[in-house]
């Protein structure tokens, strides 16, 4: 037999995936990297081809979804992982992607760090995750939205939007009743200072079709630095679809070939792991538990500015916020406030009940007073389970669904809210609604780090049982607060590449 | 030498593109049939001579002329495939490939699906299993409106409410090219197994669905359907031949529609390579072709209501866009072509998301989109004026949206 491909596999050039991989290769490790994309989707095409998409794909009939997941960027990934992933919902949204640099492509940039509090559960400490934290924010390019007088010295600092300005302002001076409510600019994983490669944010608001300077972070920036070692080895169109322990693990992929290697870190996504463990997992009867954020959207009217102008922004979120409901660690809710005016108008005049030429007139006069406020509640308010299809074999169905008494608890938040909304100036909107399981994209706890049994991981995130199969993505993370997960998902991914890059020795070359 | 493909039943509606298809990759067809340079009808010996050297047989050929419930010795499509395909492997032809139907299954309703499963079988157990393929092939559309597919094209056109058995059925529509395209990869690619594919849209749809499909691709709007019992269409059946004027509908037919369960397609066209197009939008183009014209004249009048001097680049975006939505034409009158502030009088609401209209409209501010500069936007008075328009013409509109739903 011929030697192994790489000291590390690594599944998935995803967020996770290259996290995973700056680490082991800075230890002077051999990683390849197998994923199911390519690099087709460069960017810098015309607008008319990031709006419309290069076949016109997105010059379609409204499906009903959020505009975010109709752009042209968006169909590509979701729609392969679709129709290729054999996972299907039931009462539930399976976002997944098989495009290099996964769902990073797509996603809103919101950064939130955990504290100690946070992962009280957890078999780490905050100091090795704050560490990690430190290097991914070091790598990725961080900064805070801020009113330009305010900006703190020396921080990295984008315009925060007209309207969102106004309502932090009047958050700031008149207090809330009880400190529970929290209002604080986003922060966004978006350049405001041009890097080797990437350009700085340039406000022009397109960031819903994907940002043509690079200023939004995605994880193929990454790859690009990483091809730059001679121990990194990236493959394309390799869809892995078994893995077989033999010892060592060999990785055979949609295409026929097969790779070897001691060790394999599977960085698929929750929902792509999960698929290519389900040979490896006892789950034909209650199945695999799925942690996901039940998410609430709401959109404000802020009288105040009706009919003002609005300050140059990006398109992503401006304000972030937080509210506690209750007196467990976790029993808070996260949010972010968008401005609409930024935003495309079709999707909304689409739910206008007026004709296109006045929506539109309507909509151009009120956008600019809009918001929206997005809202996500924790994990444990979810339940949602992966099933394995008894019929077809190899296809995995997930089934949405909430904690027991959620709709009361989401009635008493909106409440809670209204009095917050209240107190900012702000209107909410008849028309919030509360998305399907899954829509949230932030998946988690399948694989929990720290639990005992089959549907475990240690610290190191290796699956129990299986020696030299280790997990760094969302799956290992055994609780979903209701913070943005990314960040996390990437310093624990660098945390855990940290350990094995010191624990393992390395292999005499 | 170009390599040799038979062909019977190359007169027909698949057999005829099958044909096309092989020439224009260079093969030498020799045609099996009737009126063709090989005279042979389904049941004759063939003559080894004509086999000799061949690289594949297609059998397309089926005989309608044998009595429904006829002995199996006596049903010529059996004993004739089974003959036609041991002489094939006596001549020392590589592979044969019978064209079956996704309705061939032992309790099929009507007397083509269960005749086509029992042909199967009679192969399966024959001299010439080892170079037999069989294609069990789905609802065939597009090419020349004939066949069954013909049929359904003018049912469909005919009126918005159609009385019709079987709607729920599922169907697995599959293009004609794409059917040519898998028959001759069975026929040519020695890699695929001796085994049974599937030629079928992995989705299944309802036959509803299926129809209004049709329907909207030929320009039309809506389909509504009075669902009639069994016992009842095949009463019609024989009625149809009676009347003047409207298509003859063959009971066979309505059975083979009256219950079938879809079968799993996947695998097949994963390894026949074959990637099958959305058939909204394969015949939105077959059939929306003639009318080109005036959907480039109705995008115009889209843009233009919504306010903008239409480029070039966003009227082909737009009519392309319409084309694919089954959206054109819309059937706008000439008056609102010429004069597209008129539209207003018939726009629906924007939230009304199935109205064809406010569906392509839709559509034509997308168009727009990549142009569009953000901080352009109506005065005041402007904007004031057109939202209290739209409110004070509402009523009016709804009466008249209709026209163009
Ligand atoms: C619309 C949207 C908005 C979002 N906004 C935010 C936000 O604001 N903040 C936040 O924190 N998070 C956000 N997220 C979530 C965020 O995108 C994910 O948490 C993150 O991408 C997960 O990273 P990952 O590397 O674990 O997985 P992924 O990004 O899913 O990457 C998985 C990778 O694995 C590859 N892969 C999968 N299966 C296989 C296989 N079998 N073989 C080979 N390769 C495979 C894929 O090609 C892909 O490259 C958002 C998500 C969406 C969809």
């Amino acid at each position: 037999m011929n030697g192994p491909d790489a000291d590390f596999i690594i599944i998935g050039s995803g967020p996770a995936g290259v996290s995973a991989a700056f680490p082991l290769i800075a230890a002077g490790r051999r990683v390849l990297m197998l994923d199911a994309g390519n690099d087709v989707g460069s960017r810098d095409e015309s607008r008319s081809v990031r709006v419309l998409g290069g076949d016109l794909e997105s010059l379609r009939a409204d499906d009903g979804s959020s505009p975010k997941l109709q752009t042209p960027v968006s169909r590509g990934i979701l729609e392969r992982f679709q129709g290729e992933s054999g996972i299907g919902g039931v009462g539930f949204m399976p976002i997944g992607s098989l495009a290099r640099g996964g769902l990073s492509n797509i996603w809103g940039a919101q950064i939130s760090y955990l504290d100690a509090d946070d992962i009280a559960n957890w078999p780490i400490d905050i100091a090795s995750l704050q560490k990690s934290y430190e290097r991914i924010s070091e790598r990725i390019g961080i900064s805070r939205n801020a009113d330009f007088k305010r900006s703190a010295e020396g921080e990295s600092v984008l315009p925060l939007g007209a309207t969102a300005a106004y309502v932090l302002h009047r958050h700031r001076v008149a207090k809330p009743a009880n400190g529970s409510f929290r209002l604080f600019p986003a922060v966004n994983a978006i350049l405001s200072e041009s890097r080797p490669g990437r350009a700085a944010c340039d406000l022009g608001s397109d960031c819903l079709y994907g940002c043509p300077n690079g200023a939004i972070y995605n994880s193929r920036q990454d790859l690009l630095s990483l091809r730059k070692s001679p121990h990194f080895r990236l493959l394309d169109n390799m869809r892995a679809v078994s893995l077989t322990h033999n010892p060592g693990w060999t990785v055979r992929t949609a295409d026929g070939s097969s790779f070897f290697a001691p060790r394999i870190i599977l960085a698929a996504g929750v929902l792509g792991t999960a698929a290519l463990l389900a040979d490896h997992l006892p789950i034909e009867e209650q199945g695999l538990r799925l942690l996901n954020s039940p998410t609430l959207a709401i959109p404000l009217l802020s009288p105040q500015r009706l009919l003002r102008s609005s300050t140059p922004t990006h398109s992503l979120a401006q304000l972030g916020l937080s509210l506690r409901y209750g007196d467990g660690i976790s029993d808070y809710v996260t949010g972010a406030i968008y401005e609409v005016g930024s935003l495309p108008a079709q999707n909304f005049i689409n739910r206008m009940p007026l004709g296109r030429n006045a929506g539109r007139a309507a909509f151009e006069r009120i956008a600019g007073s809009l918001l929206v406020a997005t809202i996500y509640y924790p994990g444990d308010q979810s339940r949602s389970y992966i099933h394995r299809d008894a019929a077809a074999e190899k296809s995995l169905t997930i089934h949405g669904g909430f904690a027991e008494g959620f709709d009361i608890l989401a009635e008493a938040l909106k409440r809670a809210l209204r009095r917050e909304w209240k107190r900012l100036g702000l209107i909410p909107l008849p028309g919030s609604s509360l998305a399907e399981p899954g829509v949230d994209a932030h998946f988690a706890g399948t694989l929990p780090m720290g639990a005992s049994g089959p549907f475990g991981t240690s610290a190191d995130g290796e699956l129990n049982f299986h020696r030299g199969l280790h997990i760094v993505d969302g799956s290992i993370i055994p609780d979903l607060s209701s913070k943005y997960i990314t960040m996390t998902i990437m310093a624990n991914a660098d945390r855990i590449a940290h350990r094995l890059a010191e624990t393992e020795a390395k292999p005499a070359s | 030498m170009a390599p040799r493909l038979i062909i019977t039943g190359s007169t027909g509606y698949i057999g005829a593109r099958l044909a096309a298809l092989a020439r224009e990759r260079g093969f030498d067809v020799v045609e099996f049939g009737r009126r063709s340079e090989a005279k042979w009808r389904i049941g004759d010996e063939p003559a080894a001579s004509d086999l000799e050297g061949a690289a594949a047989v297609v059998h397309l050929a089926h005989s309608w002329a044998t009595e429904p419930e006829a002995a199996e010795e006596s049903n010529i499509n059996i004993s004739g495939t089974v003959k036609l395909a041991e002489a094939a492997k006596a001549a020392g032809v590589s592979r044969f490939v019978f064209a079956s139907s996704t309705s061939s299954r032992p309790e099929a309703l009507n007397v083509y699906g269960r005749t086509k499963f029992r042909i199967e079988q009679h192969l399966a157990a024959s001299a010439a299993a080892p170079i037999v393929r069989i294609a069990r092939i789905g609802l065939v559309y597009g090419g020349p409106r004939t066949a069954m597919y013909g049929l359904m094209a003018k049912l469909s056109a005919l009126s918005p409410l159609l009385p019709m058995i079987g709607l729920s059925r599922k169907v697995q529509p599959i293009h004609l090219d794409e059917v040519a395209a898998g028959l001759l990869t069975l026929a040519t690619d020695e890699s695929q197994p001796p085994r049974a594919f599937v030629l079928a849209q992995e989705r299944p749809i309802s036959f509803a669905a299926w129809l209004r499909i049709l329907r909207r691709s030929q320009g039309k709007g809506n389909l509504h359907f009075i669902p009639i019992p069994l016992t009842a269409a095949l009463l019609a059946c024989r009625m149809t031949k009676l009347l003047p004027l409207i298509p003859t509908v063959d009971p066979e037919r309505v059975l083979g529609l009256a219950g079938a369960t879809p079968m799993e397609s996947g695998e097949s066209l994963r390894l026949l390579k074959l990637h099958l197009a959305d058939p909204l939008v394969m015949l939105s183009a077959e059939l929306g072709q003639k009318s080109g014209e005036p959907s480039q004249s109705e995008a115009k009048a889209l843009l233009q209501y919504l306010g903008s001097a239409p480029t070039e680049m966003q009227l082909q975006r737009l009519s392309e866009g319409l084309r694919r939505e089954g959206l054109a034409p819309l059937g706008l009158s000439p008056a609102l072509i010429k004069h597209p502030r008129l539209l207003a009088l018939f726009e629906p609401p924007a939230n009304r998301t199935q109205h064809r209209l406010a569906r392509a409209l839709y559509l034509a501010d997308l168009a727009i989109e990549p142009e569009r500069q953000r901080d352009k936007k109506a005065g005041l008075f402007n904007a004031i004026l057109t939202i209290s328009g739209d409110v004070l013409l509402l009523p009016l509109r709804a009466l008249l949206a209709g026209r163009y739903r």
